[in-house]
């Protein structure tokens, strides 16, 4: 009977307090995509766009969209509430779409801020940036590949990044490469896709590259989609990499494409002369898928010019992207983290920000190739 | 030795020091050692699991000289009977604050996180009743709770695991950059963390295998020493430093980032199981206290006892009207209560060894 009794308490514990906080599913009004925009008439506003399934038979429409501007996230949420008849909630909302202009302006980073004080937010969501266009043309926009935008953007982002194409970066990521120091955020950038003139394109997206961030949160560059290869090499983020080069072999150029199998950088910081050093040494494995070269790939020798090759090749397109990061004056491959563990009394975030446009750095690159495809001759 | 059913096995001790001593605080840990600290916050929590298990071995000292008497009875009889009872009450009034303590933080948690609108009030009650109720029950009872509550610890500890995707080591170096002193500072914040295991006062007469409590009770410390700077390796690798000190509840936030197939929210799922945890904690708090009334006032049975002092952890647990005021709280339960404790057992341990008591020395004559 005491052990029923205690059953009971305990059980009560779980489904009593329940009551006052009391969510009824078919009751609510699931948001699952925003969009953000800056409002032209008033600089100070942002206008919000979302679209949220209807879940009813009698509706008109599937999904409902919705537009509302407002000085703050809270207070846009609230003016959504009020245009519709069910609750709104927002932990299913899979992703977070930035104008290029939003982005570029610190208005994305003044909304990062807010989202992370909304409580009921998940922060593995996925945080966009849209060339081109507005966000709202994003969450407004009708897939081919599937009907509801939040879920096909979602799809989109997990499946690149499965895929090894694109880095999965979260709210979280944001947050915290935000806050630590000697490190820069990064948010990846998409393109409407569809025939015929721009504003007409809303067949789905492409992700494009990669929005370097400053200190501030402001977008400062972009990366294309072949440099952002390389940031995620750099970064570990290379899950299941597949590459594509061009190869100066024999003085010809030859297309070249492999998978990357396993990477590793090692990243040694030195100071002269009060000048941060960094000696970059980046040691691939790589399976070639093909290469357009007419040779007989099991020849001795093979092996090593391919790996030649492509070091050069890696070396000089990924020195690039540090170049540029360098010149936007934002660390987003984190070299600032190397600097703080070697030298945690000369770093300083405010120092580091200054020093790391003229830093020294350099790149080691090492290749071996595992396998050259399937084929004893590729090009026959 | 095979303990009696009205003894406490060596298993069930273990179960009792964690439950009392993993409550509410590893929430908030990280970012405690975080602001004195840094990065090596854990190397903090390591030093602290160190001083904590000084501490046990004075606390075991003492005990052993009282194999059979409980803190009421040891200080009347090395203090006398005024001055012994008002360090009963001292450690009572102790007792009951630090169980309203860990329920409040939890109820903060709760009342943040999950369940915005329901009244705290709903929260004391359901939670004063179970702990009311389970420690009425008796030592044996208790210890039998909290031996479930221990094996669900360890699965609660598995989904803990579920961000460590996102886990980056560089977050953590250099290691001992931070210096001696802030991590001395460090390692005294999270001393109080450790709060908990000085129930062993009140339980040590009613431990069936009295030779290993000493050995029990260190390897209970090195586990919670573990678990804690490993949630606080954890928090940092995953949110980072800076991140972690932004955050008012790091382990909630830390939690959020992780997912499972069939929980979005592994926070809401860790919190579910962490109710049991923070209500074994207040238990083996209300135990000790209202045991210790209970042997002060000659009464063989501490029912009343439970049933007649639920309102005082109620109030401790309602006073605080802001979350400022609950963290000043439980900064005040932890030095001073702390101290207190350490005081008097300090204090019992120089008046037995000065006045040549030794109930086991009594016994041999």
């Amino acid at each position: 009977m005491k052990k029923v009794l205690l059953l009971v308490l305990c059980l009560s514990l779980v489904l009593v307090g329940g009551c006052w906080d009391v969510l009824v599913v078919e009751e609510l009004a699931l948001a699952f995509a925003i969009g953000i925009d800056h409002d032209v008439n008033n600089p100070r506003r942002f206008i919000l766009s979302m679209t949220n399934p209807t879940f009813s038979e009698t509706s008109q429409s599937d999904t409902r969209k919705i537009l509302t501007e407002s000085y703050s996230l809270s207070n846009a949420f609230f003016n959504l509430q009020r245009q519709r008849e069910r609750i709104l909630v927002l932990g299913q909302i899979t992703s977070i779409v930035f104008s290029e202009e939003a982005a570029r302006s610190g208005l994305l980073h003044n909304i990062m801020r807010q989202v992370d004080q909304q409580r009921d937010m998940n922060p593995n969501v996925h945080l966009l940036i849209v060339r081109g266009h507005k966000a709202q043309d994003v969450i407004f926009m009708k897939p081919e590949e599937n009907a509801r935008v939040a879920v096909y953007l979602d799809k989109v982002m997990n499946t690149n990044f499965t895929a090894g194409e694109a880095p999965r970066i979260s709210a979280s990521r944001y947050w915290v490469s935000y806050s630590t120091a000697g490190i820069d955020p990064v948010i990846p950038v998409i393109e409407l896709t569809g025939p015929g003139e721009e504003e007409k394109k809303t067949d789905g997206v492409i992700i494009t590259g990669l929005a370097a961030l400053d200190y501030t949160g402001r977008m400062q560059g972009f990366l294309n989609d072949k440099q952002t290869y390389y940031f995620m090499l750099f970064t570990g983020q290379n899950h299941r990499s597949r590459m594509t080069t061009r190869l100066d072999i024999d003085g010809q150029v030859r297309d070249t494409s492999f998978y990357v199998k396993d990477v590793s950088l090692k990243v040694k910081p030195a100071l002269e002369n009060g000048r941060p050093r960094l000696a970059l040494k980046m040691a691939l494995e790589v399976d070639v898928i093909n290469i357009e070269w007419d040779v007989d790939v099991e020849q001795e020798g093979v092996d090593e010019i391919i790996e030649t090759a492509l070091a050069r090749d890696f070396q000089g397109n990924a020195l690039e992207v540090i170049r540029l990061t360098q010149d936007w004056g934002t660390d987003i491959v984190g070299l600032g983290q190397h600097m703080r563990i070697k030298y945690p009394r000369w770093f300083k975030d405010e120092r580091w920000r200054q020093e790391y446009r003229n830093a020294h750095i350099t790149l080691e690159v090492k290749v071996k190739v595992r396998r050259v495809g399937t084929l004893i001759r590729p090009q026959y | 030795m095979a303990a009696n059913k009205f003894e406490l096995t060596d298993y069930q001790w273990f179960a009792v020091i964690v439950c009392a001593v993993l409550g509410a605080g590893i929430t908030i840990l990280p970012r405690t050692v975080a602001i004195s600290a840094g990065r090596d916050g854990w190397l903090s929590i390591i030093l602290a699991g160190a001083g904590a298990c000084l501490f046990a071995l004075l606390l075991w000292l003492l005990c052993r000289k009282f194999p059979t008497k409980t803190l009421p009875e040891i200080s009347v009889a090395v203090l006398g009977r005024l001055l012994g009872t008002a360090v009963s009450v001292l450690y009572i009034l102790y007792a009951f604050v630090l169980a309203g303590a860990i329920m409040r933080v939890f109820v903060e948690i709760i009342d943040t996180w999950v369940l915005i609108w329901t009244p705290d009030y709903v929260f004391y009650l359901l939670l004063l009743g179970v702990t009311v109720y389970v420690a009425r029950m008796g030592a044996t009872t208790l210890a039998r709770l909290m031996e479930i509550i221990t094996l669900l610890t360890v699965v609660v500890f598995l989904i803990w695991l579920t961000p460590l995707g996102e886990f980056n080591s560089l977050h953590l170096l250099p290691v001992g950059a931070e210096g001696v002193v802030a991590i001395a500072e460090g390692a005294l914040e999270a001393f109080f963390s450790f709060l908990g295991f000085e129930a062993l006062l009140v339980f040590y007469p009613l431990i069936a295998n009295q030779q290993k409590v000493l050995k029990v009770t260190l390897i209970a410390l090195v586990f919670i020493t573990l678990l804690y700077a490993g949630n606080v390796i954890l928090t940092f690798g995953v949110l980072g430093v800076e991140h972690t000190m932004l955050q008012k509840w790091p382990v909630i936030s830390y939690l959020r980032v992780g997912s499972l197939p069939f929980a979005r929210r592994v926070d809401t799922v860790v919190l579910f199981f962490w109710t049991a945890q923070i209500m074994g904690g207040a238990a083996v708090q209300y135990f000790a206290g209202t045991y210790s009334l209970a042997v002060l006032t000659g009464r063989r049975f501490h029912d009343i006892w439970t049933l007649a002092c639920w309102p005082a952890v109620f109030l401790v647990a309602a006073a605080p009207q802001s979350l400022g005021q609950v963290f000043k709280v439980v900064d005040l339960v932890g030095r001073w209560g702390g101290a207190l404790v350490l005081g008097i057992v300090l204090l019992l341990l120089a008046v037995a060894q000065v006045r040549g008591l030794d109930e086991r020395g009594e016994s041999a004559k």
